[in-house]
């Protein structure tokens, strides 16, 4: 057989009935459009949340949360893990009452080292930060946010005033500056910071820390580094083989990992919308195909008349099915990209096309072929001749 | 060339029990032949046309063609020896629609395998169209011709492979008299140039061109002189 002949034959047939074509290809098309566009957009928006949660978090940064954190844990971590830059506690984030000269304020007050201003990466506008002789000396000072600097003292500089927290009296030593708002909706401008030892003993008479953020020099080492921090931890806490940890550790990797599973269900349903499409379009070709084959009874006994075997004549019937679904893939592809593109504007998520996308609808195009094509291709393969040229 | 040895074949109708459409047919065709198959309708000449053209297998008998018994061949070797030994002309020409001239004559170049298919297709088509007297129809769609030149279309399409043998089947059933006066004559050429050809008609007057005429009357043949 002269398959490029009979190719050549097939692709004109195709090109001659236009509107046909147009029916057999429209469910292809959107159902690889819908699958592309939904995959570089899922794509995007996953890249774009892993580099907004490195940049909230750092991207060599490890969280430890415990209620049996204590001071001695970090010193290890960072004696024992010559690839830990820093470690900074944190301890509180009580509302607590606030008042200057009968002006009162709710506040949430933080304790803090004198690392935070690296390690949290949040320094001062105003004033000066924490030193470590503040920390060891449990000192009477404070930060203070700038809204609330400026919902407490309007005009006038904080720096130097004395403040009450609670009962007990603190100097301000520098105004923070402003970061916003933080991902569950509080306002960290309105906060208080306090060396961590003075919160612990003076205002909460605390033996734990509760939260430390820990820098790494390696951001790919990250999740490696947690789990040796957890190993040291582990030890230190006493806790047995096979005994739940009492503390947690997080990466920006793993938050971002938490949020891509949300996204993976989005993509999920995606993908299944753009497979019932396919699956629609699989049967309205087939049933296509089937008018066809009997439209085309008499050519069909042409071509056996003429040389053609009953494998010529399905070979023939899927060739013509795949070539509209394969042409319809990629017609869908580039409509995805086009939707995706113009979606994107609005919602402000890069697009980003994988290659396993592309290949993925082409191949879920030309598997819509065969699938379509084959029933309607036997049947013209059995067609007698005799009764086909009846 | 074609040598048929008690041929039978017999359709099962509702109602009617078993017809016997061919019986006990002997049949020879020498090289070179033009030979004309005369009959009424239902006398089976089409049937046995279908079995010459190995479009229908007979239930008994024996056929050779050109050499080899083909009651022995399997499904793809009939397909194959149609495509290479046989031409087919229809009484309704079967032209593929929507397919100019040209691509309609090469059709069987799509299905013949090796030196046959290799080399320019269009070519081949091209010159066999130039033997019907169409070369300046090329790229004509059928619908843009007359029904004479609709057939000599569909004999360039027999010819272009060069087979052993043509069938026609009522091959001017459906021309006018001018059309179908061609249309023989185009035969004549063609055997005189050397082409066995059998064609079907119930027209005495055209059966009476061919060098031969066989009778079928309901189901069995008598030679008829001329």
């Amino acid at each position: 057989m002269n398959s490029k002949l009979l190719l050549k034959n097939s692709l004109r047939i195709m090109s001659r009935n236009k509107l046909r074509t147009f029916f057999m290809s429209i469910g292809v098309a959107v159902g690889v459009a819908t699958l592309i566009a939904g995959q570089s957009l899922g794509t995007g928006a996953s890249k774009q949340i892993g580099e907004r949660m490195d940049k909230m978090f750092g991207p060599g940064t490890i969280y430890v949360f415990s209620s049996t954190l204590a001071y001695d844990d970090l010193e290890a971590i960072e004696d024992e893990l010559e690839q830990v830059i820093a470690t900074s506690p944190r301890f509180g984030g009580a509302e607590s009452e606030i008042s200057y000269q009968g002006v009162n304020r709710q506040a949430a007050v933080f304790g803090h080292s004198e690392k935070a201003e690296f390690v949290w990466n949040r320094s001062v506008i105003d004033g000066r930060f924490f030193t470590s002789n503040d920390i060891k000396k449990t000192a009477r000072v404070a930060l203070i946010g700038p809204r609330l600097a400026e919902s407490m003292f309007a005009e006038a500089d904080p720096v130097g005033e004395e403040i009450l927290i609670g009962s007990v009296p603190f100097r301000i030593i520098g105004v923070l500056e402003a970061i916003g708002t933080d991902p569950h909706g509080e306002d960290r401008d309105e906060d208080i910071y306090v060396p961590i030892t003075t919160a612990m003993r003076r205002l909460n008479n605390a033996e734990y820390i509760g939260t430390a953020k820990i820098v790494v020099s390696n951001h790919q080492q990250v999740d490696q580094d947690a789990a040796q921090i957890s190993e040291i931890l582990r030890e230190r806490h006493h806790i047995a083989s096979g005994e739940k940890d009492d503390f947690a550790t997080y990466t920006a990797k793993f938050a971002g990992q938490m949020i891509s599973k949300a996204n993976e269900v989005m993509n999920a349903y995606l993908l299944a919308a753009a497979g019932v499409v396919l699956l629609v379009a699989a049967v309205v070709i087939a049933s296509i195909m089937l008018v066809v084959v009997r439209e085309r009874v008499a050519e069909i006994g042409v071509r056996k008349a003429v040389g053609a075997t009953g494998k010529n004549i399905s070979f023939q019937f899927l060739v013509e099915a795949v070539g509209v679904t394969l042409a319809s893939g990629i017609l869908g592809v580039g409509l995805g990209l086009a939707a995706a593109n113009i979606i994107a504007r609005f919602i402000d998520v890069p697009v980003i096309v994988t290659s396993g996308s592309v290949t993925l609808g082409l191949v879920a195009a030309i598997v819509v072929g065969i699938v379509s094509g084959i029933v309607p291709a036997r049947r013209a393969a059995r067609l007698d001749p005799v009764e086909a040229l009846r | 060339m074609i040598q048929l040895r008690d041929i039978t074949k017999s359709y099962e109708r509702p109602g009617e029990g078993v017809l016997k459409v061919l019986n006990e047919i002997d049949f020879k065709v020498e090289k070179g032949e033009f030979v004309a198959i005369v009959g009424p309708s239902g006398s089976g000449k089409s049937t046995l046309m279908n079995i010459l053209g190995l479009l229908d297998t007979p239930d008994s008998g024996d056929y050779e063609l050109v050499g080899s018994r083909v009651s022995s061949l399997s499904a793809k070797e009939l397909a194959r020896t149609r495509n290479s030994t046989i031409g087919f002309v229809f009484q309704q020409f079967h032209l593929l629609p929507r397919t100019t001239a040209a691509e309609n004559v090469e059709l069987p170049l799509v299905y013949s395998d090796g030196d046959k298919s290799g080399g320019d297709t269009r070519k081949k088509a091209i010159d066999a169209l130039c033997r019907v007297g169409l070369e300046d129809r090329l790229t004509h769609y059928p619908s843009e011709l007359s029904g004479g030149q609709q057939q000599r279309v569909a004999i360039a399409r027999a010819l272009v492979n060069d087979p052993d043998v043509i069938l026609a089947d009522e091959p001017t059933g459906n021309l006018d008299q001018e059309s179908g006066r061609q249309v023989m004559e185009l035969f004549r050429d063609l055997n005189n140039n050397g082409s066995t050809i059998l064609f079907i008609t119930h027209d005495q007057q055209l059966a009476s061109q061919a060098s031969r005429v066989v009778r079928i009357d309901d189901g069995r043949l008598s030679a008829a002189v001329n």
